[in-house]
């Protein structure tokens, strides 16, 4: 029930925030040994999405703080994430691919609590008030997060502008 | 309001989160500024291009791994002994051991013991010839007491250094 429930969810966001598939199955793997030593722990009077999620939240950064793995690691980008999509139109396509790619391996110049803001906020489509919860920080300061993570990407995306054009005159 | 400024007004404006009066600041800068009107639309690009990244699916072996997590609780776990904190005692206790079982299991224990014997009573007497040493030198001083007494203050040191 517990796995059904969450393995899909803890997964994906493991995966973006580390970038990197076999380090995410990891990952996952570590979170749920934790989930289920942590249970007895769990307040019934919590939402348990967001105590299941906070959980994964901090074993992840601490993990990336200890390590600093991923931003060494996240060098492949898995045609996976696309896959799924089918489009009309190839050559909209091919240039949505390419932004995502700018913007998956623009993902790890974000310091960890920038990038698990904008995770959670952008792809993962959470209210502030719970990424506000989920990362234990005001709401004030999960706004901000936000704001400079999506400038930091802009940024990137100008940097690369350049590439795309060459994509567009082919 | 400058750019710095504006720039931090940017992600409410593009959820729609802004005061219409704020909303019109931001809507006048832009309209001067390409740098921040830029900013605004790379900013669109990638938040629309994050919203766009779908869920992938876990793998089957993943999957079976997970399932097998509940079990593993019922274990008994030793992974505290690989503490860092923990590993001097550890070698401590390992070298402990390795003398104690060194000591019970050597099939000439006897004579182990009867060194150890010897040798402790070797050092108990030499301490005791050292006491009696000792003794006799404070005896032989007792004669001398009272002349090196006599001879200190009658010395013109303390004389001099008043």
């Amino acid at each position: 029930m517990l796995i059904d429930t969450y393995s899909k969810k803890i997964f994906n966001l493991a995966y973006q925030f580390t970038g990197t598939y076999e380090t995410a199955e990891d990952m996952t793997q570590e979170i749920f040994i934790k989930v289920h030593k942590s249970l007895h722990k769990f307040d019934f009077g919590r939402n348990f999405n967001a105590w299941i999620l906070t959980l994964s939240r901090n074993f992840l950064i601490d993990h990336y703080r200890k390590t600093k793995l991923e931003k060494k690691k996240r060098t492949e980008y898995d045609e996976r994430i696309l896959d799924s999509d089918d489009h009309a139109d190839p050559e909209k396509e091919m240039l949505k691919k390419n932004s995502q790619k700018i913007i998956w391996y623009g993902l790890k110049s974000l310091s960890s609590d920038v990038r698990m803001a904008v995770i959670l906020r952008d792809i993962q489509g959470k209210k502030y008030e719970e990424i506000a919860e989920i990362m234990s920080a005001p709401l004030g300061t999960i706004k901000s997060r936000v704001n400079r993570g999506r400038i930091q990407l802009a940024k990137i995306i100008k940097e690369n502008q350049g590439e795309k054009n060459e994509l567009q005159t082919n | 309001m400058n750019c710095k400024q504006i720039e931090k007004l940017l992600s409410p404006y593009l959820e729609n989160d802004l005061s219409q009066e704020k909303k019109n600041l931001v809507e006048n800068h832009i309209k001067k500024c390409p740098q921040c009107s830029e900013l605004l639309s790379f900013m669109r690009e990638a938040k629309n291009s994050l919203a766009e990244m779908p869920e992938i699916d876990i793998s089957p072996s993943l999957r079976k791994k997970l399932y097998k997590i509940p079990q593993k609780k019922f274990k008994l776990s030793f992974d505290f002994l690989l503490k860092p904190a923990l590993q001097p005692i550890i070698a401590a206790s390992m070298v402990l051991i390795t003398v104690v079982s060194l000591y019970t299991l050597n099939p000439d224990r006897d004579k182990i013991n009867k060194t150890i014997n010897q040798h402790i009573h070797a050092g108990y007497s030499k301490i005791e010839q050292i006491y009696a040493k000792a003794e006799s030198l404070t005896h032989s001083l007792v004669g001398y007491k009272e002349s090196i007494l006599f001879s200190i203050k009658n010395s013109d040191f303390f004389e001099k250094n008043k």
